[in-house]
């Protein structure tokens, strides 16, 4: 084992904290504000209803007039006095609160009080600054040179080629394209760079990567969450926001679309479906719930994933007492979620559940209450599928020129027809009667009815369709049929935000929703964040407001989370909290430049990565030198890349994609991938069956699965990937055997690794192994590498030759056909080599 | 994790798979691995009773409720109360519908559906005063689970792990298993075993009753032991390759989890196969083990406590009785009275029930209110009193805590919350329940909330 390792094990197990302390002057917002949060606040804090001895202080001039500290003496003052004390009833904080102060934190309090106790305002509440000149490079260096550590070598070319695909597409580039990069990098690497990542921001695919995360901020899913789990309806949602980041609609836009597009003068269809951001909220068709109760939890949840998605604020506690850390109130709560009251909706998606105005004033044509006698979550927006529609269209079509035809080529065809209709009619009065569509049967049960010439040709087409084909014109008639979409799927539905009649909004004591002793609260924005401006008391207001460059937090929270997409985590690391208990950031004046930039350039994201993926910090080797994993083992200073395991969807999408099973379309519907069976027998009202997607609908990449929220693909769920039933900024980085089990004996990545290995053996027997390592990992096996897997392949090729039968039930996993004009034996031997690399720490890591 | 292990099997290459041991499976790294003081249990064992059993028809009999019984319901209890599906229905009086007795020295009261249970009338000590504070299911269970709530939190199966770890190597930390029959069968969520905010290795793991018990245990189609293992030997000399090159611990982890994958493999299919079981404790359950039952779960949770899992819940969902209370209870009760009072036998008799903290109960009560009439007349959901018991180490037999109301609606004495319940737990496996949190997007959780909550003293022994 190499010394680094050891080393990182072994610091890694000491505080890191100190890392970022201790190096220049001591800073209330980086070094002291986390001590008094995390330690005192709690009871001497912005909440009056669990502040002890009258005594706040998070307020400099409150704590010196209770004579907490006195300003450059430390040792006149009673919080120096106090967290020294051996006394048990005495000590602060006293021990029953299970907090400690460690001995370098009362040091940083002595000396920060005998500095004079300087207070300044919370860092992620300030307008963000840049000073001209400064880059990504320069101010990650300023900070490495006080440690003396400096950047780490650029990453080799192949790898840096690897994690710009990942990062920016989440797709791997094939072999042609690791040559082709390879080629330009020697001759001008930073052009090689730049004219990549223009090529992945162009692509369609940069949709699909950078909508991974935001589907997770706005917890969208296909079903309801609560009890029963049933589907809804929000593709076309997933949909607008992969459309979005492709074609760079500026990120405030973006807010404003999802919070409020159906606000905006004369919307367009993509605005509306935009806002159905505000229907991806859970909801309960549970028997006996009650309508007011699940009101309150939507509007707390509206609450909690707006706040935390856009503003990165844990508004959540101050739903049942103003928040201990932040100066959010309850009423900042409840005024807050006033701003959605005007969403037309239940609580109770039951029969005692009532919209706040009858929906029936408000469906048009485009606009239903239900879809079927489960799925009534209304509205729903109702968008025409025009490639459905044309394509059904073009086969009626052609099925009515070939039933001429057919009458035509066969003199039989009319009596054939009619002593079908005599037949079927008396096998209808039979107990054995055939089961037909509804339609057929009440043509067939009337008299007469093919009277009509429209009923006739109705019948006409069931009967050549279902009977046996006599003539070619039926039996191609057969199969346009068959390749005809079903009327449901002429439209896509959308559950969508209608304002209606606001409903009244209290500020509910401890949450409680029975209790209606509150006060009715308007509309308005956290208090101290809009200083007591009137914004204004619509969604488009709030949208509007977030949305807006002097918002000190939206901007600095966005570009945060798309740094930690290109270097595994946020330069502060609490993604989804930027208030007192937030991570201070470890590059404060790199995150604000950041910000600055990002809405300079009109909040244009793809802007953003380019300027972070032409740097210097960006491109470095993830390997940790020697200095730097000794100083710095979590990497906040940026002293080398990190080492990433791919979110849980680009593990399937990569797998896919190397093999080329990989369907490429963008959009749609949502799809089933493979799945154990038996996984939603839980589910009840209705119970729920899962069919596992055909043909290439099979093949979509991750982030089409159908989001199940109770539960979640097997797959998706042991990789990390939340349910989203709240706002997730983050996702776990667990290292678990599930995942090992998963790309085992899951049967997409078997299928995906036979129909790889098929592929390499179709294009010669020579080389497969590195073919097959180029194909996987962009790179040749080394002598040692390639021995193990020779070894490996004639250990196989053996075993497959003895057991013929073993090796054909190893072949026959998945949908995908494989070729027969390769002998058996040696396809399986090939494909245990690719299973053996896609299951490599390699395959699923972006280096 | 050991450096030096590590070092030692990283210099190595790999000893053949499954000869090292070289972590706790889902125990963890990041597990803080100690108890606050000397713990009185291993292990718990969740009899989830889904649905919400009637304690009305279980373990707190209300004679003045049978005087009442067809008369209005006095208003005095019910005014301004929260109801479910009784909103805006007359309520009237249900006396309990089946009779108790008196058993063991304690001379508990228990009712004629437990004929099994009530032979551990001294073991058990059942609580008459829980209350909760979320009337449908779905809300109701996440509540008991995870304390909160807002779902996302980590379930307490998961904190528990946290804390403590697994002690087993091949198997996980938390395993789930799940029966249904005898009322309506409310669906449940993989929610109520999530790890929440917690590392992933946490999560429960559930065991299916039909086809492969764990998700993708099973090789591939046609692929043999000897080929997987020689697939999985090859990866992972691969790793350790790559591993020199690139200097993560990451892919040290990856490595163990490939072996213990590969273990888990053996350790499930053994777990489930009961044919060393006797026939004399096959009929102590009185099932056919791996029918799916209730009572063939309770074998498989023996034999996870045994195999060193920490935590095992068993769902039976079936006590959703809204009609035909009188029936229905009977019909759920004969699916888990056996299991329930074999699995006591058991432990016992092994010498594990004393190590072992069994908890029994639902996520709520139900009304003394009929929800229809006649035989179809039923009860509806109830959360201001309802009964658990509990058994096993550090449990007093033969306590009954709390009491209710006359007419079992509310609490008159000794009320305890799922807090409580939780802080109790946490304090039997050796963890303070206030000092047991996890910081989370700058905040300090515990599974036992913000509000105060205590330890039940008066049953621990």
């Amino acid at each position: 084992m190499s010394k680094n390792l050891q080393t990182y094990l072994v610091s890694s197990l000491a505080l890191t904290s100190s890392l970022l302390i201790a190096d220049d002057e001591i800073r209330y917002g980086r070094d002291i504000r986390p001590i008094l949060s995390d330690k005192c606040f709690f009871c001497h804090g912005p909440d009056p209803e669990t502040r002890e001895e009258g005594l706040r202080l998070d307020l400099r001039e409150d704590a010196i007039k209770d004579k907490a500290f006195v300003p450059g003496h430390p040792e006149k003052s009673a919080l120096i006095k106090l967290i020294n004390a051996h006394d048990k009833d005495k000590v602060m904080p006293p021990p029953q609160s299970h907090k400690k102060l460690t001995q370098e934190e009362k040091q940083l309090l002595h000396d920060w009080i005998k500095a004079g106790a300087d207070y300044e305002p919370h860092w992620a509440y300030q307008p963000p600054k840049q000073i001209q000149g400064d880059t990504i490079d320069r101010l990650v260096e300023k900070h490495l040179k006080k440690k003396n550590l400096t950047h780490a070598a650029p990453a080799p070319a192949h790898t840096l080629l690897r994690r710009l695909h990942f990062d920016i597409t989440g797709l791997p580039p094939s072999s042609a394209e690791v040559t082709a990069f390879l080629e330009a990098y020697k001759n001008a690497p930073q052009q090689a760079v730049k004219t990549t990542a223009d090529k992945l921001l162009a692509s369609p695919h940069y949709g699909e990567r950078m909508a991974v995360n935001w589907l997770d901020a706005v917890r969208y899913a296909d079903t309801v969450g609560y009890h029963g789990d049933q589907n809804t309806e929000v593709s076309l949602f997933r949909d607008y926001v992969i459309h979005s980041f492709n074609k760079d609609l500026p990120y405030n836009q973006f807010i404003i679309e999802q919070i409020a597009g159906d606000l905006i003068p004369n919307p367009t269809i993509q605005q509306r479906i935009a806002s159905s951001y505000n229907r991806l909220g859970q909801m309960s068709q549970e028997g006996g719930i009650q309508d007011k109760e699940y009101i309150a939890k939507y509007q707390a949840e509206r609450v909690r994933t707006t706040s935390a998605a856009f503003l990165g604020s844990t508004m959540a506690c101050a739903e049942c007492h103003d928040h201990k850390f932040d100066p959010f109130s309850a009423k900042d709560f409840y005024s807050f979620a006033a701003y959605f009251s005007d969403i037309l909706e239940k609580g109770a998606w039951t029969g005692d559940g009532k919209y706040q105005e009858d929906i029936k004033q408000h469906l048009k044509p485009n606009i239903v209450a239900s879809i079927n006698s489960r799925e009534r979550y209304g509205p729903y927006l109702k968008i025409p599928n025009h490639d459905v529609i044309a394509q059904s269209k073009r086969i009626e079509s052609d099925i009515k020129v070939l039933q001429a035809a057919h009458l035509k080529a066969l003199p039989t065809a009319e009596n054939d027809f009619a002593s079908w209709l005599t037949g079927s009619r008396k096998k209808s009065k039979t107990k054995a009667k055939p089961k037909l569509p509804a339609g057929i049967t009440q043509l067939i049960n009337t008299p007469n009815s093919e009277a009509d010439p429209a009923n006739q040709a109705i019948l006409f087409s069931h009967f050549l369709i279902t009977t046996q084909a006599k003539s070619p014109q039926q039996k191609k008639i057969q199969t346009l049929a068959a390749q005809k979409p079903q009327a449901s799927e002429e439209y896509r539905h959308i559950l969508t935000t209608l304002s209606a009649k606001r409903r009244t909004v209290r500020l509910l004591p401890r949450g409680d929703w029975t209790d209606e002793s509150g006060p009715i609260v308007q509309p308005a924005p956290p208090e101290f964040l809009s200083h007591g401006n009137n914004i204004g008391t619509t969604r488009l207001d709030l949208a509007k407001w977030i949305a807006s460059e002097e918002n000190p937090l939206t901007a600095r929270v966005f570009v945060n989370r798309v740094w930690a997409q290109f270097f595994g985590s946020g330069l502060s690391t609490s993604s989804g909290d930027f208030g007192y208990q937030g991570e201070y950031p470890s590059h404060p004046e790199l995150l604000d430049w950041l910000a600055v930039e990002f809405v300079k350039n009109n909040w244009s994201i793809k802007q953003l990565i380019r300027t972070i993926v032409l740097s210097k910090t960006y491109q470095q080797t993830s390997t940790p030198g020697g200095e730097s994993i000794q100083k710095d083992p979590d990497n906040r200073l940026l002293a080398r890349q990190t080492q990433l395991r791919l979110p849980a969807e680009l593990i399937r999408d990569n797998a896919l994609s190397i093999s080329g099973l990989l369907t490429k379309d963008i959009g749609g519907p949502s799809v089933r991938p493979y799945q154990p069976a038996g996984y939603y027998r839980h589910l009840n009202f209705p119970r729920r069956t899962y069919d596992a997607s055909n043909g290439k609908d099979q093949y979509r990449r991750g982030l089409y699965t159908h989001w199940q929220r109770t539960f979640l693909h097997p797959m998706l769920k042991n990789f990390g990937a939340p349910n989203r039933e709240e706002c997730a900024t983050d996702r776990a980085k667990a290292n678990t055997p599930l995942q090992a089990l998963t790309l085992l004996n899951d049967p997409t990545f078997t299928e995906s690794a036979r129909v790889l290995a098929a592929k390499l053996v179709k294009e010669g027997h020579q080389n497969i192994i590195q073919r097959a390592m180029m194909a996987c990992l962009s790179r040749m096996a080394t002598d040692e590498e390639h021995k193990l897997l020779e070894k490996l392949y004639h250990d196989e090729l053996k075993r497959f030759q003895t057991n013929p039968e073993a090796t054909q039930k190893f072949l026959s996993v998945g949908l995908a056909s494989h070729p027969t004009d390769i002998p058996a034996p040696e396809l399986a031997a090939a494909a245990s080599v690719t299973r053996t690399i896609l299951n490599l720490h390699e395959t699923i890591t972006r280096y | 994790m050991n450096p030096i292990t590590r070092r030692t099997f990283l210099s190595h290459g790999l000893a053949g798979i499954g000869s090292v041991a070289l972590s706790r499976l889902f125990a963890a790294d990041s597990s803080l691995a100690i108890p606050h003081y000397k713990p009185k249990v291993k292990r718990v064992i969740h009899l989830c009773m889904a649905g919400g059993p009637s304690h009305l028809e279980c373990f707190d009999y209300k004679a003045e409720l049978e005087k009442l019984h067809g008369q209005a319901m006095p208003e005095s209890f019910t005014k301004g109360q929260q109801l479910a599906q009784l909103q805006g229905k007359a309520l009237k009086c249900m006396g309990p519908q089946w009779k108790f007795k008196k058993h063991g020295e304690s001379q508990m009261e228990i009712s004629e559906i437990f004929p099994h249970i009530a032979k551990h009338a001294d073991d058990i000590a059942v609580i008459r005063s829980m209350h909760t504070e979320q009337i449908n299911h779905d809300p109701a269970h996440t509540f008991m689970n995870t304390g909160s709530i807002i779902p996302g939190r980590p379930s307490m199966g998961s904190w528990v792990l946290y804390g403590l770890g697994s002690e087993s190597q091949n198997l996980p930390g938390y395993v789930v298993l799940t029966s249904a029959g005898g009322g309506q069968g409310q669906p449940i969520s993989s929610r109520q075993w999530s790890n929440g905010f917690l590392p992933g290795h946490l999560q429960g793991v559930e065991f299916q009753s039909a086809g492969a018990p764990v998700h993708y245990v099973q090789n591939p189609l046609g692929i043999s032991h000897a080929s997987q293992s020689d697939v999985i030997n090859t990866i992972n000399r691969m790793n350790s390759i790559q591993s020199g090159r690139t200097e993560h611990p990451d892919i040290a982890t990856r490595i163990e989890q490939y072996e213990l994958a590969f273990r888990m493999q053996t350790a499930v299919p053994e777990l489930m196969d009961t044919q060393g079981e006797t026939q004399k404790t096959l009929d102590l359950y009185g099932c056919t083990p791996g029918d799916g039952s209730f009572a063939s779960n309770c074998l498989l949770a023996r034999r996870l406590a045994e195999r060193g899992t920490r935590f095992i819940q068993l769902y039976h969902r079936g006590w959703d009785h809204h009609g035909a209370v009188k029936k229905g209870t009977q019909n759920t009760a004969q699916l888990v009275d056996q299991g329930t009072s074999a699995l006591l036998t058991d432990l016992k008799q092994r010498g594990m029930l004393d190590e072992t903290l069994i908890i029994w109960g639902g996520e709520f009560g139900r009304t003394p209110m009929a929800q229809g009439s006649g035989e179809k007349a039923g009860r509806d959901h109830h959360i201001k009193a309802f009964s658990i018991f509990l058994a096993g180490g550090g449990i007093k037999g033969g306590t009954t805590y709390g009491e209710t109301d006359d007419l079992g609606y509310g609490i008159a004495h000794n009320p305890v919350s799922v807090h409580d319940l939780h802080a109790t737990m946490l304090h039997l496996l050796g963890l303070q329940h206030d000092a047991h949190t996890f910081k989370d997007q700058g905040l300090d959780f515990k599974l036992t909330g913000v509000e105060p909550c205590q330890v039940i003293k008066d049953i621990l022994s």
